[in-house]
Parts: structure tokens; C-alpha cells; sequence
């Protein structure tokens, strides 16, 4: 659940979703779901090379288990509170 | 299951535990290697790096003399979050 | 082969009545009239789409396929421009399970190349559209599909968290390699195991061995892959 409650902290700011087969797609954080389902809106750039039709998007969902990383605004990493929640997870997982 | 902070190594996770706030180096699927700080992880190795370098192996076969080139790509990210499905290792720094 | 079916669709046939033929325990939840589906670029024409609990079904007079939620990987609303026509839902499909074969092999040569293949990568992307007659139903399409997806989460992730850490083993040996590539440069580790060829060995001990062979059949083989130096 840390992530889950994590990414809920994110709703609203930008983030990069790269999936397995290599898509990219930016855009603002909607919604994130326990399974880290993620909707975003916004799309602004993807890689276009591999996907150009990709431009014309504008809100998608991404199945959680597709992705492989998400990039994240660096403003809004909490690094102690991240090291806390993790400890915390650690002890009663 | 440490109920404690303390320094014992009991189980798999009690080692990355260990790492946290440290440079570790992550080994994923499809040749692919983060070296970066660990900010958090959960029981399926998802996991928040900072300041992560990221390289990319892609093995090329050259078609006239059919040698393997070997090529690199590395990018730097400030935060990122690794799905753990994709994986294989994770190791703490060296304990010195 | 159909691109259709290329790209995972199961073909299916109208129950009786003319719906979906159903499995036991499954159900219509919403029905879309009048939409038009396009699979890996090839126009398949109008049909109705039904929605279950666990797949989506599209019916025209021609033919009709099924596809599960959980083989659909993302999906998106596109706006009308010059690469769609029309407003549509937009759908990536799974191609590493069903249709493997037929992606990986590619022999079949469709006449719209989408992607230039770059990488090893298929040349029919496991796409889909889906165009709605009436296009104000695409937000409606687009919330269906997202419930679709929540209730269809992966069959994996759910063994998974049974065994808390399922997956996870633990080899010192090879965790402290993995140490020593994290401070060294993974050109480093190829020294490291020439220097002790064991270090990669499976740890001895029963307990052991069935992770060893998880951990084999994860990695496929990578110790004998080259470790691009840098």
C-alpha cells in the first residue's frame, strides 16, 4: 500500500509512465488505483518516432502491471517521509 | 520479522532494509541497470530511486562481418519509480 | 491470418439470439451500438459492442471477436485529427501472450507498415480503434474500459501476494557480486567471476533449489550473455 498511498499524493502533477514495450506518455496524474493503475490526462509528449499517432490523446489508462517506470516530478519526492513509510511497511509486512 | 530497527539480516528484504538511503544497483529485465539512491520499497521490490543512472545494453550483429557490437545507452533520472516485476537483483553497497 | 487474430482477438461467433455467446457466471454490463472497429489498421467495419464482466465482445454480420480486459494494456482517448479521422478509443493489446508466434514472425507482410520495426519490434503493432458512431459516447467507452480494467486485475500479482515476498531469493554470493557491480561498473564483474568462477553457482542446499531454478528460468541465461562494459 506505500506506493498506492504514495502516487495518491501525486494526483495532479506530472509524471512520465514508460511501459515494457517502450511507450512513453506525460501527462498529469488523475487517478492511481491499488493495482498502481494509472490514468493520466494532458498528454503532452510521448515518443513520437514509434507512436505518432499517439500525439492526439488526451486521457489514457495504463494497466499497472504494463509499466515499467514512472518518472517522477522531483519537487514531490519526500525523501524522509518515503524512508519512513518504507520502515514502517518493513515492520508490519 | 524484526520488530525492531536493529542490524540482523533474517530474511531477503531485512538486507534492502539495510540499504535504504543508500546507492544500490538494480538489475532488470531486457539488459537493463539502475545504480541510484533507494528511497523506498515494498514486499514486491517496487521500488523509489533518486539520482538513478540508467544503462542499457543492446547487443548488435554487424552484417558484414557478423560481430556482436556491444552498445550502451545511459540517461540520468532524479526520482523514479521501478515496477519490481521487472526485477532480477538488487544489491546493497559493499559492507565495509 | 486476419490482423485481427494477428494481434490476439479471439474470432467468435453470435449466440442464438444474436449476442455474445456467453461463458456460465457472465453477463452483459453495457452494450455500444454502432461501433466501428479497426484492428492493426485494417477496417473491420460497424458492429455493437458488449461489455462483460471480464472481456469485451464486437459483433458485425461479417464477424465477431472477443478480447479479455486483462490483455488490454493501456487505452486512450484519441481527438479527431489527421492520423485517427475520427474520435475513438484507442487500445494497446498484449502482444507477448496470445499471437506471439504470429507477431514474432512477421512472415505475413501487411500492406500498412505503421512502425519501421525498429529494434526487433513487430511490424503490426497490437493496436486497436474503436470509433463510436456517436461520438459523445466515447467518454462513456472510455469509463467502461476503466472498469473493465479494475476489475480485471493480473492473475499474477494476485499469486503473488499470497507469499508475501513470492519470487524473492536470496544468494549472498551473488548479492555481494551484485555489491561490488554497484561500486565498480558492471565491467568489473566479469573480473570478479573470472577471478571465481563459483560465484554465480546455485547455493548448495535443498531449500535452495527450487529458487535456483526460478532464478535461472528469470534471468535466461544472462551469465553467459557479454555485460556490456563501458
Amino acid at each position: 500500500m506505500l506506493f498506492y498511498s504514495y502516487f495518491k499524493t501525486l494526483v495532479g502533477k506530472e509524471v512520465t509512465v514508460e511501459l515494457k514495450n517502450d511507450l512513453a506518455i506525460t501527462g498529469t496524474l488523475h487517478s492511481v488505483d491499488q493495482y498502481l493503475n494509472i490514468k493520466l490526462n494532458n498528454i503532452r509528449v510521448v515518443n513520437e518516432q514509434k507512436y505518432p499517432h499517439m500525439l492526439s490523446v488526451r486521457a489514457c489508462f495504463v494497466r499497472g502491471s504494463v509499466v515499467r517506470f514512472i518518472l517522477l516530478p522531483p519537487g514531490s519526492v519526500d525523501v524522509e517521509l518515503l524512508h519512513d513509510a518504507t520502515r514502517r511497511e518493513a515492520r508490519g509486512g | 520479522m524484526a520488530t525492531e530497527e536493529d542490524n540482523t539480516v533474517r530474511e531477503p528484504l531485512d538486507l534492502i532494509r539495510l540499504s535504504l538511503d543508500e546507492k544500490v544497483y538494480v538489475k532488470l529485465k531486457g539488459e537493463r541497470e539502475l545504480r541510484g539512491k533507494l528511497h523506498a520499497y515494498d514486499q514486491h521490490l517496487n521500488m523509489i530511486l533518486g539520482d538513478v543512472e540508467e544503462t542499457v545494453t543492446m547487443v548488435e550483429i554487424d552484417e558484414e562481418t557478423f560481430e556482436e557490437i556491444i552498445k550502451t545507452n545511459k540517461r540520468m533520472v532524479p526520482y523514479l519509480f521501478v515496477r519490481g516485476d521487472g526485477v532480477i537483483l538488487v544489491s546493497p553497497p559493499l559492507r565495509s | 491470418m486476419a490482423a485481427a487474430e494477428l494481434i490476439g482477438l479471439e474470432p467468435v461467433q453470435a449466440a442464438a439470439g444474436g449476442g455474445p455467446p456467453l461463458d456460465e457466471e457472465e453477463s452483459v454490463i453495457a452494450t455500444f451500438e454502432r461501433v466501428q472497429l479497426v484492428a492493426a489498421a485494417q477496417d473491420l467495419g460497424e458492429g455493437t459492442l458488449f461489455i462483460t464482466e471480464w472481456r469485451v465482445f464486437w459483433l458485425a454480420a461479417a464477424a465477431g471477436y472477443s478480447v479479455d480486459f486483462a490483455a488490454i494494456v493501456m487505452h486512450a482517448v484519441a481527438s479527431d485529427d489527421e492520423s485517427f479521422g475520427k474520435p475513438c478509443l484507442y487500445c494497446q493489446l498484449d502482444s507477448e501472450e496470445e499471437g506471439e508466434g504470429g507477431l514474432g514472425g512477421s512472415g505475413s507482410g501487411s500492406e500498412e507498415e505503421e512502425a519501421e520495426g525498429e529494434g526487433g519490434q513487430a511490424d503490426v503493432l497490437p493496436e486497436l480503434r474503436l470509433i463510436p458512431a456517436d461520438a459523445a459516447q466515447l467518454d462513456d467507452l472510455f469509463q467502461a474500459f476503466c472498469e473493465g480494467a479494475e476489475r480485471n486485475p493480473d492473475w499474477s500479482e494476485d499469486e503473488e501476494e499470497e507469499g508475501g515476498a513470492g519470487g524473492v531469493f536470496f544468494d549472498e554470493d551473488e548479492v555481494l557480486a551484485g555489491a561490488a557491480a554497484a561500486s565498480l561498473g558492471v565491467g568489473d564483474v566479469e573480473e570478479l567471476v573470472g577471478q571465481d568462477p563459483g560465484r554465480f553457482e546455485d547455493a548448495e542446499g535443498d531449500e535452495f533449489e527450487e529458487f535456483g531454478q526460478r532464478r535461472r528460468a528469470a534471468a535466461g541465461g544472462r551469465e553467459r550473455q557479454p555485460n556490456g562494459g563501458c
